[in-house]
């Protein structure tokens, strides 16, 4: 068993120095993402996913044929179960979709996050958007706000 | 299994008694998350919209994920409670990572897996933090794990950047920034500045 410091004076002049600051270590997004069962994310790229289908009057087979994926996996995709989707896969459906393909990737973990503006908007996006029949006002609004900020540089 | 260790009251200075536990179970695991994460996203949402670049990093971590590694001997999870709730977490690797520098390049370290101060302990998460230390004294534990082990004292870790000037002021050594990980700065405390370090604590 180590012993740890009861030295108070100099323990507190090391605390000072901490301040209450960051001290994380470990890891950053992408490894989160990879190993997070149910991420922010990946629950925005399905509601992303679907919503997007939807507003273009496409049912989730039309899709599958446009995009040349398989049903199985937009259909996962858009329940957020798909954990760990293939890159073509995501390629092809923001072709379909016309959404931007390396922004989805970065949603689905496959490449790191880099832009925080696209977790924050994912994680309200998520928050807003119900899966009802069809697009709510506010469902639209939501939906069309993401992809304006998918769509910035 | 537990120790003493004294971490401070962030507003009035005083010294408190908490307890540096080495016996995390996966029941404390999954009730810090239930707690912390909330608070994370909440500051995470909160410096959205004051101060994007403040956002804290780890916002997303779930210490959840790291049950199956409970009571593992070569990944000990280390816990500083005090006043019932744990107060930070810190994940280590006893075996199987090296030294990246000379001269004790390719000797063994304990490597700092993951570590972290509950939200309430933080300042970039709330406005009023409650106790200050938490990080110096678990890297003090794993400095002394480190001896224990036979290691003398080596440690790595990778920090995030938000937390790199936390450690750089504890003595450890910018290695490289590690495109195997993220990119973020790995960093090393040397044997021989394990005395060092110590002298600061002891």
């Amino acid at each position: 068993m180590i012993r740890m410091s009861t030295n108070v004076e100099k323990l507190r002049k090391i605390a000072a120095a901490e301040n209450n600051g960051v001290v994380s270590a470990g890891g950053l997004y992408a490894r989160v993402a990879a190993d997070s069962l149910n991420s922010t994310e990946l629950t925005a790229l399905g509601k992303l996913l679907e919503l997007r289908r939807r507003d273009m009057k496409l049912d989730a087979e039309q899709l599958a044929k446009k995009a040349e994926v398989d049903l199985a996996e937009v259909v996962a995709l858009e329940r957020g179960q798909l954990f760990s989707p293939e890159p073509r896969t995501i390629h092809c459906l923001a072709g379909a979709l016309k959404l931007p393909s390396s922004k989805l990737m970065q949603l689905a973990g496959l490449v790191a996050m880099k832009d925080s503006t696209i977790q924050q908007a994912a994680v309200r996006f998520a928050a807003r958007s119900e899966p009802i029949e069809k697009l709510s006002p506010e469902e639209h609004k939501a939906l069309e706000e993401f992809v304006r900020i998918l769509a910035e540089d | 299994m537990s120790t003493t260790v004294i971490i401070f009251d962030a507003a009035t200075g005083q010294a408190l008694e908490a307890s540096l536990r080495f016996d995390i179970s996966q029941d404390d695991l999954l009730t810090v998350e239930s707690e912390w994460s909330k608070l994370r996203l909440e500051a995470a949402r909160r410096k959205a919209r004051e101060c994007p670049e403040a956002i804290p990093e780890h916002w997303r971590w779930d210490w959840s994920r790291k049950i199956s590694r409970v009571h593992v001997l070569a990944t000990p999870i280390l816990g500083i409670e005090y006043d019932g709730k744990i107060q930070g977490l810190m994940a280590l690797f006893l075996e199987g990572f090296n030294s990246r520098l000379d001269p004790d390049k390719g000797k063994s370290i304990v490597y700092v897996d993951y570590v972290e101060a509950a939200p309430w302990n933080a300042k970039v998460l709330t406005d009023n933090p409650r106790f200050n230390g938490i990080g110096s004294r678990l890297l003090e534990a794993a400095v002394k794990m480190s001896v224990e082990e036979g290691f003398h004292g080596r440690i790595g870790l990778h920090s995030l950047p938000q937390s790199r000037s936390f450690y750089e002021n504890l003595g450890m050594v910018f290695v490289e920034v590690d495109p195997k990980k993220e990119d973020l700065p790995y960093m090393e405390l040397q044997r021989h500045q394990v005395e060092h370090f110590l002298r600061r604590f002891d």
